[in-house]
């Protein structure tokens, strides 16, 4: 069913994409790998600065994907098959 | 703060009455037969732009639950509390993937709610209830955590008493709520986050310039805030917290993490925000923009490490045995009075806007899908008016009684208790963007078996000062660590929805009809079917 969205691209870049996006929850999740004092940086514990500078990291993984994702050229795109309006139940 | 502090008070009056009228002068003077007319989000009415998505998004996610509980859950127990910024980061992949297509799907099918949507996505009226009650009864929590924020506010500058007029803080908080609401529907609060967010940033960059200067710097900070949680709390016989989470408490942190970002963008108030954004690449841009906020959050949940490195404020909130006192008596302690002031106006605003709209947003849940689905489905706008009005009261009125009843040590425990319900829509809404494949009847089955489970789990957590519904975490069967009962709680659901999918499936059981087709996930604005929906703003 994931088909994406038909306007966007490569297999390529939706791998990049996927990548993008699941890489903040790998860097979160994995709580043991920064639940440390040492290195410090300007006296935050690394536990702090780590997770502060993985919030930047987020956003920029996030504009990135949203310009590989962006629609280019036409932006209006003919409207496929008209949905049904059948209700169910 | 044995005594009203008069200049806090005076200044915190001054700024929230400012606020509030200019709020609601603006809203009805420019008041116009197509509701958006102001500056950049009238453009034809067609909602609003990346810049205002920003405000009001931000001003919908970040609430006393950024200036209040999470400083308060770091003052009380240390690193654990820091999970909210894990979460306000993950949440953003999730908004990158989900808000898009939600607005594309509701703006050509006109769904102004969630249960809209999930409705007309699984062809279901009882899974679209299923959704609407989740909603209202995740909210009330969530308001009643705001009204806690403005009380500790009211609190720290004096306004209290004793014997009955104990809560006299709280109680004036809910006024202002209900007035709040029942005047203004939903453009006033729009406006006020503009100049609200301003406010609320002034005062956090001098926090966090300021405070640190003033208390030795952030090693400093850190140092004593360490050896503070490092003591033996009295009650428990154990130190009170860590500076850094430990072998015990990695499971909780990741899953309230995971857990709270899940529910983020599922809550009855984000949606209709989100769905206000006049196309669907301001939803995607701004998933990217708004975790400038998180940043914010993150050095928001330090202050409760100030509050522990400055020894009066430490001595005052533990004397007051409420944590969530924390970051408005370090304002009261570090700050001139005046700027304290600014700072209280600041919170109480930042409290009271999104209370407003999470409790308009509850309301509509039930007008909409309740009301007028099931009892009066011929109901006429001024009696929807009327009923979104009067439930919009009674929600407020459920907040109180979840203020009054709970263990308010920490007042965090409210939000989690709000995040254990909604989680258990992701599989309805978050995956039925995705896929069609799930049974009507599994979702519903998945649900009610997640939500008794949730439920019953919280209510069976006790802490040092209550015995039920005493914090969000329990056991995880068969992992043996203890986690956030909502993810539990959806994993348990996820098994329900697929076991019963395939056995409906395989039986032939009859499935609701999709009234959604692929290329709905994908329309934007300036398509002839993506219809605009004035209901968001109106009142």
């Amino acid at each position: 069913m994931p088909q994406g969205d038909p306007r966007s691209t490569s297999p390529l870049v939706r791998v990049v994409v996927a990548v993008l996006l699941i890489a903040p929850f790998a860097a979160y999740l994995a709580v043991p790998t920064y639940a440390k004092v040492k290195p410090r940086l300007a006296g935050f514990p690394f536990f702090y600065w780590w997770q502060l500078l993985w919030v930047i990291i987020t956003a920029v993984f996030i504009g990135i994907a949203y310009a590989l994702t962006r629609p280019r050229g036409d932006d209006r795109r003919t409207p496929p098959d008209a949905p049904s309006s059948e209700e169910g139940e | 703060m044995t005594d009203v502090n008069g200049v806090e008070l005076g200044v915190f009056i001054f700024f929230f009455g400012l606020v509030t009228v200019v709020g609601f002068a603006a809203a009805r003077w420019r008041r116009g037969p197509t509701l958006l007319h102001l500056d950049e989000w009238g453009l034809g009415g067609r909602g609003f732009g990346t810049f205002t998505t920003w405000f009001l998004l931000g001003g919908d996610l970040y609430t006393a639950y950024t200036f209040i509980a999470v400083p308060a859950v770091v003052f009380a127990s240390g690193a654990m509390g820091f999970w909210a910024l894990p979460y306000a980061a993950i949440a953003y992949p999730i908004v990158f993937l989900i808000g898009p297509r939600l607005w594309s799907v509701s703006h050509v099918h006109g769904y102004v709610t969630t249960a809209d949507f999930v409705r007309g996505r699984f062809g279901s009226k009882s899974l679209g209830l299923a959704i609407a009650i989740t909603g209202i009864l995740a909210m009330m929590p969530y308001i009643a955590l705001q009204l806690v924020g403005i009380q500790a506010v009211l609190t720290v500058m004096g306004v209290k008493g004793s014997g009955l007029a104990k809560d006299l803080p709280l109680f004036i908080a809910f006024a202002l709520l209900a007035a709040y609401t029942y005047t203004s529907g939903l453009r006033a609060p729009a406006l006020i986050a503009f100049v609200k967010d301003t406010l609320i940033y002034l005062v956090i960059i001098v926090a966090i310039i300021y405070i640190p200067a003033k208390l030795g710097g952030w090693g400093h900070i850190f140092d004593s805030a360490q050896a503070s949680l490092a003591k033996t709390n009295p009650a428990t016989h154990k130190p009170s917290g860590s500076l850094i989470t430990g072998d015990m408490t990695h499971w909780a942190y990741g899953t309230l993490a995971l857990g709270s970002a899940l529910a983020l963008f599922i809550y009855p108030h984000t949606v209709t925000g989100a769905l206000a954004s006049g196309r669907r690449s301001v939803i995607k841009r701004n998933a990217a923009l708004l975790p400038a906020y998180s940043l914010m959050l993150g050095l928001l949940a330090l202050l409760g490490y100030m509050a522990l490195a400055a020894p009066d404020v430490a001595a005052a909130v533990k004397a007051a045995k409420n944590p969530q006192l924390a970051v408005p008596t370090l304002f009261d302690h570090v700050f001139p009075s005046w700027f304290a002031g600014v700072a209280f106006a600041a919170i109480g605003v930042g409290a009271l806007v999104p209370a407003a709209i999470m409790s308009i947003a509850a309301s509509n849940l039930f007008t909409r899908n309740v009301y007028k689905e099931f009892f009066r489905p011929g109901a006429t706008p001024a009696e929807e008016t009327r009923v979104s009005q009067f439930v919009s009261l009674l929600v407020k009125v459920g907040a109180l009684v979840f203020v009054l009843a709970f263990d308010k040590t920490l007042a965090i425990n409210l939000q989690l208790l709000g995040g254990i319900w909604i989680v258990q829509t992701f599989p309805s809404l978050g995956f039925g963007l995705f896929t069609r494949w799930f049974h009507r009847w599994a979702l519903l089955a998945g649900w009610a078996v997640a939500m008794v489970y949730g439920t019953l789990t919280a209510y069976n957590q006790p802490s040092p000062t209550q015995k039920h519904f005493g914090q969000s975490i329990a056991n995880i069967p068969l992992v043996h660590h203890t986690g956030y009962i909502a993810l539990t709680a959806f994993v348990i659901n996820m098994i329900v929805v697929l076991a019963l999918t395939a056995i409906f499936k395989a039986t032939g059981i009859p499935d609701g009809v999709d009234e959604t087709g692929h290329s709905d996930y994908f329309a934007d604005a300036g398509e002839p079917r993506v219809e605009e929906l004035p209901e968001l703003v109106a009142e």
